[in-house]
């Protein structure tokens, strides 16, 4: 029998709550049994080896490189949500959708090569390039 | 016996009750109260198999003083974790502090749903289950992105920066592997995927598919184990660097939140593994090559082996894949995050685009029979 689309959104609904509501309940009976206590100043110190008074705090700027590593993740994931409705058509179709995929394959293949001679992938200097 | 029960009972609440929606309901509680049982509760018996494993692998007995063989000796971590305080250190945002621990939970959890675990047991099958895996597995991502972030620590920062690149990056290959299975199945529901497979041995995937498959499989395998930030790629958390990574300043049960959900999700990979190589809840058959001698004797045997229901065999493949990730941690030195990265972008991705143009050639010269 064909399920329902409450029957497929309930359970998971459930579940999506349950993964909030498991931790969230762990740590109140957590807090119920052993409250937090005060403590000294540097109970509360961010433990990094006395970095957190000489090197100021970790909310200051990063020069963050992988920005370009996000922006490939989005290019790449991207490619495979469009190559979802070819394969599953692919046993169904025929030599048609083989020359659709090679000749998306070498086009993408070509930008890759393009990325590598960029140096996007070289992890050391991505941004002297 | 079979544990296909969800359905009996919601067959039974469906006859007598004159409301379809009670039926929906029953079905669902039960179904999540049995994955509760199958996912999260072998946990803490992952974490003893995964001491013990390490104490063999380095030639020591591990875990042996607190029950028989060490057994109890992760429910009396639990139980200490729990009386432990929990401490949020100076300068974190509360909300987002306490919100991560919750996020690689909930993605492990829906994951577990849509994964069937034998013939009538699965909590949800939405149609095209293989992209509703990659999306909300991303929501792991998001809870180590958030607990790095929201603690206020350099470390922590770093860690959860890095933990983000590898996750974002390896997931690209990951996608690209599911894609060769639906390519090769000719379907994106998951029981489909294990209903492709029926047969003996050599219709699993990782055989049927002459040389593509083991070449998929294997990178499934190096991709996952970096997807689960475990070792050897744990550079999220490389203690020589980072002291712990992106949960550095977690204690108590917040950390014990992000431990569980490691293991649930080790849980979750291995058996997506299975599901898409080695044949899900499937029972291991010989094949006898239609050589009649041995075909009187090799149904005998599968028809043994078939008795066993499915479930068990789901779970004795989970627990192989499990064991084999321990073995790479305990086994594998760590590489530099570099190199890691390369090894992504530079040998990965160009590999599986190669492996899903070849399967495609495969199947279009019928080397490959669905």
């Amino acid at each position: 029998m064909q399920p329902t689309t409450f029957e497929i959104v309930f359970p998971l609904t459930v579940l999506a709550m349950l993964g909030i509501a498991v931790p969230a309940g762990i740590m109140i009976a957590n807090q119920a049994i052993n409250p937090q206590k005060k403590g000294t100043r540097s109970k509360g110190e961010p433990y990094e080896c006395g970095l957190g008074q000489t090197a100021g705090n970790a909310g200051e700027r990063y020069s963050i490189k992988f920005y370009l590593v996000a922006m490939l993740f989005l290019v790449f994931d991207l490619e495979v949500a469009f190559l979802y409705p070819w394969a599953l058509s692919f046993l169904k179709g025929g030599w048609d959708l083989l020359w659709i995929l090679l000749t998306f394959l070498v086009i993408l293949e070509a930008g890759y090569m393009y990325l590598w001679n960029k140096g996007a992938f070289d992890w050391n200097d991505a941004t002297e390039k | 016996m079979d544990l296909s029960t969800t359905n009996f009972i919601g067959d039974l609440v469906r006859e007598y009750s004159p409301y379809s929606w009670v039926a929906s309901i029953v079905n669902g509680v039960i179904a999540i109260v049995a994955i509760m049982a199958v996912g999260v509760g072998p946990s803490p018996m992952l974490i003893w198999w995964e001491r013990k494993v390490a104490a063999f692998t380095q030639a020591r007995l591990g875990p042996m003083r607190v029950g028989p063989w060490g057994l109890l000796q992760t429910v009396c971590d639990v139980i200490k974790l729990l009386f432990k305080e929990l401490i949020t250190p100076h300068g974190a945002d509360k909300l987002l502090f306490f919100l991560a621990p919750a996020l690689p939970l909930t993605g492990s959890f829906l994951v577990l749903a849509v994964i069937p675990w034998d013939h009538n047991l699965q909590v949800a099958n939405p149609g095209m289950g293989v992209p509703f895996i990659i999306a909300v597995s991303s929501l792991g991502i998001l809870g180590t992105l958030l607990a790095g972030w929201s603690s206020n620590n350099k470390f922590s920062l770093l860690g959860a920066l890095r933990c983000g690149a590898q996750m974002i990056s390896y997931e690209v290959s990951l996608s690209l592997i599911m894609l060769f299975v639906v390519l090769m199945s000719g379907s994106a529901d998951v029981r489909e995927i294990v209903l492709s497979q029926q047969g003996n041995v050599t219709d699993w995937w990782i055989i049927k598919a002459p040389f593509l498959g083991i070449a998929a499989f294997v990178m499934y395998m190096i991709s996952a184990t970096a997807e689960l930030n475990r070792g050897p790629f744990d550079m999220s958390e490389a203690e020589q660097e980072l002291t712990a990574g992106f949960h550095t300043e977690y204690s108590s049960t917040a950390f014990a939140m992000f431990f569980l959900a490691e293991y649930i999700n080790m849980v979750a990979t291995s058996a997506l593994a299975s599901v898409f190589f080695l044949g899900g809840f499937l029972p291991f058959a010989f094949p006898d090559f239609g050589f009649a001698p041995i075909v009187g004797v090799v149904a005998s045997i599968n028809g043994a082996l078939a008795i066993l229901p499915g479930f068990f065999w789901m779970a004795g493949k989970i627990l192989f894949l499990i064991t084999l990730f321990m073995f790479f941690r305990w086994t594998y030195p760590r590489p530099r995050v570099d190199q890691l990265m390369s090894l992504e972008w530079k040998f990965l991705l160009p590999a599986n685009l190669i492996l899903l143009g070849l399967g495609a050639v495969f199947i279009a010269f019928g080397l490959i029979l669905p």
